[in-house]
This record gives structure tokens, C-alpha cells and sequence, in this order.
């Protein structure tokens, strides 16, 4: 399994763009989505992920709601307006970078 | 497939507030994380026992077990409680009744700092503030308290309403920067902390009062949880 450190400035991104996708989330899919896409090479930990969306959160990125589902009460989060915005920007950023990676790393004959 | 019971999620409930999770917003959404891990073992293996599977599911939250969620979820609504002062503030403002008391209170305060005196006189008023601002979260605290025995659910954001965000350490402020400054008569500096002081009131008045009345209404907005209730 790869070195999780090198997700981890990543974590904000790769939740913001799983909610674009969907209309609405909650902790534990968010964690089992990113296993299914990842065939299982990338985990986010539970003790990550709540904090990361607790910020998103106060930060008026992402809205809830609650449901009660079978026998139990069920946070959903969905991005806001703002979180829309921040999302588009947000991805721009992180292929900024990865450009920027390739390039130092020649991974990418063009740049330079 | 095997489901989480009413039984065993008010076992999950117990199993979080034993783990210092006082909070029934975060209470809530970790019973919610951990019965879909437990669901999940179950579909694997129907079989093993639900006390077994909470273990596991619980290790998945590391060492420090909930506390670092608690952690930052409480920074995350201290955030969220400044944002609301902001917007209070920002009302006040706005609202004409306002304007002579903010007036006067900057004018008093800079003519007061133009005696030599009158600093202490500002002290003074700010050393009630604090005492007042003590008493205030002593008697909250105690009724939370009191709330939280008779099994009624304490909301985070709740608490730092009652309990002012911490607002009180602040109060000094406008006198520390006077001893760093060393300035003290000096038209700039007496100018700025009048400013202080019309904020820290300001401030004050919306942590002391503005919010604990409206507390209801922001717990309704915040926690969409609490219409189950």
C-alpha cells in the first residue's frame, strides 16, 4: 500500500470532489467510497475524516442534514454553494501541483 | 443481513459517552459510523458477536481513540461560534438604538484615557466584567451539569454558547497592548483603545446576552439532528 503521508494535504480535496459526484454523503460511505475507487490502495481513516468535514463544515463549505435511517439517526453532508466554488478551485490547486511533481520529478518530458 | 438493534444502538451510545464523548451531536454520528462498520463485519460473518465487532471498528479510530475527533470538533464550533458573533455584530451595528451607546461608550473611554488616572478607572470596569463573566459561567456550567444528569442531550455548540466561546480571556486584551505599546497618552494609542474597549463590550454584550437568547434558534439551525429528539 503506498505511503498514506502523501495523501494526506489531499484529504479536503478528494472529500469535497466525492460530494460533487453525489448529491449527499455520510462518514462511513465517504470511507467506503474512497476504498471502492482506490481498490482498496487508499484508506482514510476514521480519525481523519470526521475532523476534515467537521472543518468543512464550520467553514460553510458543507451543509447537513439528518435522516433517521433503520433504527438510528444519519448525518449527511452536501456541498454547499460556496463548497461548489471551493471544489472547482480546489481541484485547479492539486493539478497545479501534480503538474509541478511531474515536472521535478521528470515524470513529464514537456515541462521545462 | 444482520442489523444493529434499537438495544445495541443505545449500547453504542453508552460505548461513546464512556469513551469522553459527552456531546449528543458527536455521539451521534459515531453510533452511526460505528454500527455501519459492525453491519459491515456482519455481512462477512453474521456471526460474530457484537461486542467483538465494536472493538474492532473502534481500533480503526487509532491510539487516541475518539478524543482527536472531540478535539476537533470543538475547534470546529468555536469557529463556527465566532462566525456567529461576527454576524451579530454586524446587525448591532446596523440597528439605530445601538449608535448612541457605542458612541458614547468610545468617547467616555477616550476621554477618560486622557487623564492620567483614568486607565484604572477602565481597569476597573473590565475587572467587574470578568467577575461578572465568572459568576455567569460558574451558574451556566452548574445547570449543564444538572441538564446532563438528568439524561437530558447536551449539544457541543451548546455548551460553548453558555460557556461564551471563552470570550472572558480576551477582555484584557486592549491592556496588553497598551504595556507593550508603553504609550500610554498618546493620541493614536488612547484612539485605539477606546476602539478596543467599544469591542470587547460589544463582544460581551453578544456572548452574555444576544446569543444565550437566541441559543435555541442557533442549536435548531446548526443540529438538524434535534427535531428527533
Amino acid at each position: 500500500m503506498p505511503d498514506s503521508n502523501l495523501y494526506k494535504g489531499s484529504l479536503t480535496t478528494i472529500v469535497l470532489k466525492l460530494l460533487s459526484g453525489n448529491d449527499k454523503m455520510y462518514g462511513y460511505e465517504i470511507t467506503q467510497k474512497v476504498k471502492e475507487l482506490t481498490k482498496g490502495k487508499l484508506k482514510i481513516t476514521e480519525g481523519a475524516l470526521y475532523p476534515a468535514l467537521h472543518k468543512l463544515e464550520a467553514e460553510g463549505l458543507l451543509d447537513v442534514e439528518v435522516l433517521k435511517v433503520n433504527n438510528r439517526l444519519r448525518k449527511y453532508y452536501k456541498l454547499t454553494e460556496k463548497g461548489t466554488k471551493e471544489t472547482a478551485s480546489k481541484l485547479n490547486e492539486l493539478e497545479e501541483f501534480m503538474e509541478t511533481l511531474r515536472g521535478i520529478l521528470n515524470l513529464n518530458p514537456k515541462f521545462g | 443481513m444482520r442489523k444493529v438493534s434499537e438495544k445495541e444502538v443505545a449500547a453504542l451510545y453508552q460505548f461513546t459517552r464512556a469513551h469522553y464523548v459527552e456531546y449528543y451531536d458527536v455521539q451521534t454520528e459515531l453510533v452511526d459510523h460505528l454500527a455501519n462498520g459492525i453491519e459491515a463485519q456482519w455481512t462477512e460473518n453474521p456471526e460474530i458477536p457484537f461486542e467483538k465487532a465494536l472493538q474492532k471498528e473502534f481500533k480503526k479510530f487509532g491510539v487516541f481513540g475518539f478524543s482527536e475527533v472531540m478535539g476537533k470538533r470543538q475547534r470546529a464550533m468555536e469557529k463556527k461560534y465566532w462566525k456567529f458573533i461576527w454576524k451579530e455584530s454586524k446587525s448591532i451595528i446596523r440597528e439605530p438604538k445601538m449608535a448612541l451607546p457605542i458612541i458614547f461608550l468610545f468617547g467616555g473611554s477616550y476621554f477618560l484615557l486622557t487623564f492620567q488616572e483614568g486607565i484604572y478607572g477602565l481597569m476597573a470596569l473590565v475587572v467587574l466584567l470578568f467577575v461578572f463573566s465568572i459568576i455567569y459561567m460558574t451558574k451556566k456550567s452548574a445547570a449543564l451539569k444538572r441538564k446532563k444528569k438528568s439524561g437530558v442531550k447536551i449539544y457541543l455548540l451548546e455548551t460553548i454558547i453558555l460557556h461564551s466561546g471563552g470570550f472572558f480571556t480576551f477582555m484584557w486584551l486592549p491592556f496588553h497592548i497598551l504595556n507593550i505599546s508603553e504609550a500610554s497618552g498618546n493620541f493614536y494609542v488612547n484612539l485605539l483603545m477606546a476602539f478596543l474597549i467599544v469591542i470587547i463590550a460589544l463582544t460581551s454584550y453578544i456572548c452574555f446576552n444576544r446569543l444565550p437568547k437566541k441559543k435555541d434558534e442557533i442549536l435548531k439551525k446548526v443540529h438538524p439532528e434535534m427535531k428527533f429528539s
